[in-house]
């Protein structure tokens, strides 16, 4: 055997180790996500979430939305979330020093005015300008905040700052929350009774191309027309309904998506609040948390609810999802780097020895060991050292394993919270799937490498995410 | 190990796998279609049923003769017929989202219906389950149902080991007897979450309030969460009965129970309250500080004014706004006194003199 030879059978079975590890951690993770949503469902069958709605002693809640150039769909945006249903809300827009009309539109909108607001920066963060509440009591649960613009991160810590409520609910601006999305995130928080403090709770994040919006609220749900951001709603069904589930039940999540998660605000301030030298700032965030919470030997908890209660506009083209990829991968290594101490630190139990590593072998470096894998896989092939026999029975397995796990995916979400009721959408996903692994998988690869190629040239962008809007009911005449 | 690995490896056997998960890829789509067709056919089953249901309930609920005397609806063997258990489930479910809906005689010819389609035997059926969600379940339609002969051996159940069923037993505890069914504090040794206790206070509150005799046992209690739910009652309810017991509540260990000692404190305050208050103040770390201040408007008066200008020169900004509010609202010409802080020391004061201003002017 020649020492190429040697190198060749290294990489093939090297890969191949690695990808078994992965397709056991995926079938655990599918596996157990099961009970979790189970366990979920039966809990919550005949719970009465009106009971927390009306409550004097349901606990506060602060929405916190940061909008930057927001103009364009702000009013529409603000009206939906002020129609949220639960008593003890306040909604704090917090305008990033925009340079559209963003703030004007909501003083004229809500009638607003700048009041003497006396700012405790308790975490540092850039000039506030001012704080305005209406006149108009009708819209006396928004808190608007002109600052300096500082980030998405700099502006969700001023409204962490200027919060006076127990719990935040940090969301984007633009996403669609479901009316009683507040009243499910709250609970978890309420519901410890061990002496597990919920220190943070996320909800699943729904893809709202397609779909019929009125009045700032989701009315009809369909499968995107687009092949992206339906491939993308496979993506999310099956990252949230089996991954996070799963990863919730070993009270193992790294992330909530900062799109939508409720926090407690007692141990954000204790942990600084948002890192602002991190596009990755949501996942930062969680894992800091938790970081603080086991370095104070302090018992906690980090939980997911698996109800649709969040809609969002998926990236409907290759380049602004190139973009969204690209930050993603730059946050996560950011995120690994800046807490690098725990891998595989005992000291930090399941955070460190099974989170954080696999967050680190299967999240991270898994675009690069696909990416590298392929450029092997060229070289080889150029070179005549490919046992083509056995690659594609390699590439077979691999590929119809995608498939099971997407069909997992989509049985999942038709037994628990099936969104997409017609026969017709559930098959278009599932032909969507069987193109997965030829069309959108190589272009995230493609996409995540840039964002290490960026990570390199110290590109700290966020990469602009230009919205198409959502789908609205034509206006009857 | 190479040729090992290769051994065990062989193409065969990655195809054999890749067959085996194409096999269960295209079982899984399958039973996905044929879970949506039974998700179909169980929407039209239940409309079927909801429909039979509406039907009886209107024979069940305009029944009032023009004299005023009610007739009990007849119906027939029939028409009370339901067949699978599915069938049960909808036909309970639609009843009780009615039931919720009404009071007195109508509320009582829901119940007589779901006793006549003889759903009581299916719910306790289900209350007597192993499985604890189908349990709780059951406890749920006994008592939505006003199931009275059912509260004894539901009462059993308010200290279950599953939260769950404990949760429900509680709730149709205080259901059937109202506040003398808050007895099972008295022996409660598991917790209470504080979405239970938030559910039992909003059940409360809709009843004439009673007795609370034992509160100052519950006050006393090992169980921190029952002394919690206790000093939440006394804040509600006005029990100036306890309030030595309150104030020994700032002793405790816990300091969720010190927390909300001292907000329940605040209401059932008297003259002392405010000296007890502020020795506390100096007890405790930041949380309860800061609680303590926020809760000093009801007691706070002019003999406290040194201690508030001691709490307004704090390190803590939190701390400072919380006494400025209180020097403003309950001492005499407190605006005045924050006004010439801000004099003195513009920074922060004069923001925080116009923060109060402005909270004054709301």
């Amino acid at each position: 055997m020649t020492v190429w030879e040697i190198i060749a059978d290294i990489l093939i079975y090297g890969i191949f180790v690695y990808s078994i590890v992965l397709l056991f951690f995926y079938i655990f993770i599918g596996a157990y996500s099961i009970g979790e949503t189970r366990d979920y469902l039966r809990k919550n069958s005949f719970t009465d979430y009106r009971t927390l709605a009306t409550s004097s002693n349901a606990p506060s809640v602060s929405i916190i939305a940061p909008a930057y150039n927001e103009g364009a769909t702000i009013i529409e945006n603000v009206r939906s979330l002020l129609s949220i249903y639960y008593t003890n809300l306040e909604v704090i827009i917090v305008n990033d020093g925009s340079k559209d009309d963003t703030l004007q539109k909501m003083i004229d909108t809500y009638d607003l005015e700048k009041i003497d607001f006396f700012v405790i920066y308790q975490i540092p963060t850039k000039n506030v300008r001012g704080v305005y509440k209406s006149k108009n009591p009708v819209f006396k649960k928004l808190v608007v905040i002109d600052k300096d613009n500082g980030g998405k991160a700099d502006a969700l810590n001023v409204g962490v700052n200027i919060s006076s409520h127990d719990y935040i609910v940090c969301i984007d601006v633009d996403c669609i929350l479901e009316q009683d999305a507040i009243l499910k995130m709250v609970k978890p928080f309420l519901d410890q009774t061990d002496n597990k403090k919920v220190i943070a709770s996320g909800g699943v994040i729904r893809i709202a191309n397609s779909c019929i919006i009125e009045d700032g609220r989701l009315t009809k749900v369909y499968l995107p027309k687009q092949y992206l951001p339906r491939m993308q709603s496979l993506e999310y069904i099956r990252a949230f309904i089996l991954g996070r589930m799963a990863w919730a039940r070993l009270n193992g999540l790294l992330l909530i998506s900062g799109a939508f998660g409720a926090f407690d605000k007692e141990v954000v301030i204790k942990c600084k609040g948002y890192n602002h030298n991190t596009v990755g700032e949501d996942m930062e965030l969680v894992v800091r948390m938790r970081r603080y919470m086991e370095e104070k030997k302090l018992p906690y908890k980090v939980t997911y609810i698996p109800d649709p209660l969040c809609w969002t506009e998926a990236p409907e083209t290759y380049k602004i999802l190139g973009r969204q990829r690209n930050r993603w991968t730059r946050g996560t290594i950011e995120t690994l780097a800046l807490h690098k101490k725990m891998f595989f630190n005992p000291r930090y139990n399941l955070l460190g020895m099974i989170s954080y590593p696999y967050w680190f072998f299967f999240e991270m470096m898994a675009p690069l060991i696909e990416f590298f894998g392929f450029i092997a896989f060229l070289i080889m092939a150029i070179l005549g050292m490919i046992a083509w026999k056995i690659f594609f029975a390699l590439l077979l397995f691999i590929i119809c394993f995608g498939y099971l796990y997407s069909a997992f995916g989509i049985y999942m979400e038709v037994i628990t919270y099936n969104q997409y009721k017609r026969k017709r959408e559930i098959a278009r996903l599932a032909l969507t799937a069987l193109t997965e692994p030829f069309i959108f998988h190589p272009f995230v690869v493609w996409a995540a490498i840039k964002g290490y190629w960026d990570k390199l040239r110290k590109n700290s962008n966020w990469g602009e995410m230009t919205r198409q809007g959502f789908a609205k009911k034509p206006a009857t005449k | 190990m190479d040729n090992a690995l290769k051994k065990i490896i062989t193409p065969e056997v990655l195809y054999a796998l890749s067959y085996f998960f194409l096999g269960l890829f295209l079982f899984f789509l399958a039973i996905t279609f044929i879970n949506l067709f039974v998700q179909k056919w169980r929407y039209f089953t239940g409309l079927a049923v909801k429909e039979k249901i509406n039907t009886l309930l209107q024979k069940a609920l305009f029944t009032m003769q023009e004299d005023g005397t009610t007739l009990y609806p007849v119906y027939n063997k029939q028409e009370l017929t339901l067949g699978t258990n599915a069938e049960k489930q909808i036909a309970i479910d639609e009843l009780i989202r009615i039931r919720k809906n009404f009071s007195g005689e109508s509320a009582e010819n829901i119940i007589n219906l779901y006793l006549a389609l003889n759903l009581k035997e299916y719910s306790k059926r289900k209350f007597n389950s192993g499985f604890w969600h189908i349990k709780a379940r059951g406890i749920y339609e006994l008592y939505m149902m006003e199931q009275q002969d059912a509260a004894r051996e539901i009462y059993k159940h308010t200290n279950n080991n599953n939260e769950f069923v404990r949760n429900e037993a509680q709730t149709a505890t205080i259901h059937f007897l109202g506040f003398e069914g808050l007895r099972f504090l008295d022996t409660m040794s598991t917790p209470i979450s504080n979405w239970q206790q938030i559910k039992l206070l909003e059940q409360l509150s809709a009843l004439e309030p009673g007795s609370m005799g034992n509160l100052a046992n519950w006050l006393n209690s090992g169980n921190d969460t029952v002394v919690v739910f206790a000093l939440k009652l006394a804040d509600i309810y006005q029990q100036f009965n306890v309030y030595n017991e309150v104030v020994a509540c700032l002793n405790h260990k816990n300091e969720q129970v010190r927390w909300q000692a001292i907000v329940t404190l605040a209401k059932i305050a008297d003259d002392t309250t405010a000296g007890i208050l502020l020795s506390q103040f100096f007890k405790e770390r930041f949380t309860n500080k800061l609680n303590i201040v926020n809760h000093l408007e009801p007691v706070a008066t002019d003999n406290n004014l040194d201690f508030l200008l001691n709490v307004l020169n704090d390190d803590n900004h939190l701390l400072k706004l919380g006494a400025a509010n209180i020097i403003s609202k309950c001492c005499t010409d407190g605006m005045d006194i924050i006004r010439q802080k801000a004099l003195l020391e513009p920074n922060p004061y004069e923001p925080i003199y116009r923060h109060i201003k402005s909270l004054h002017k709301a």
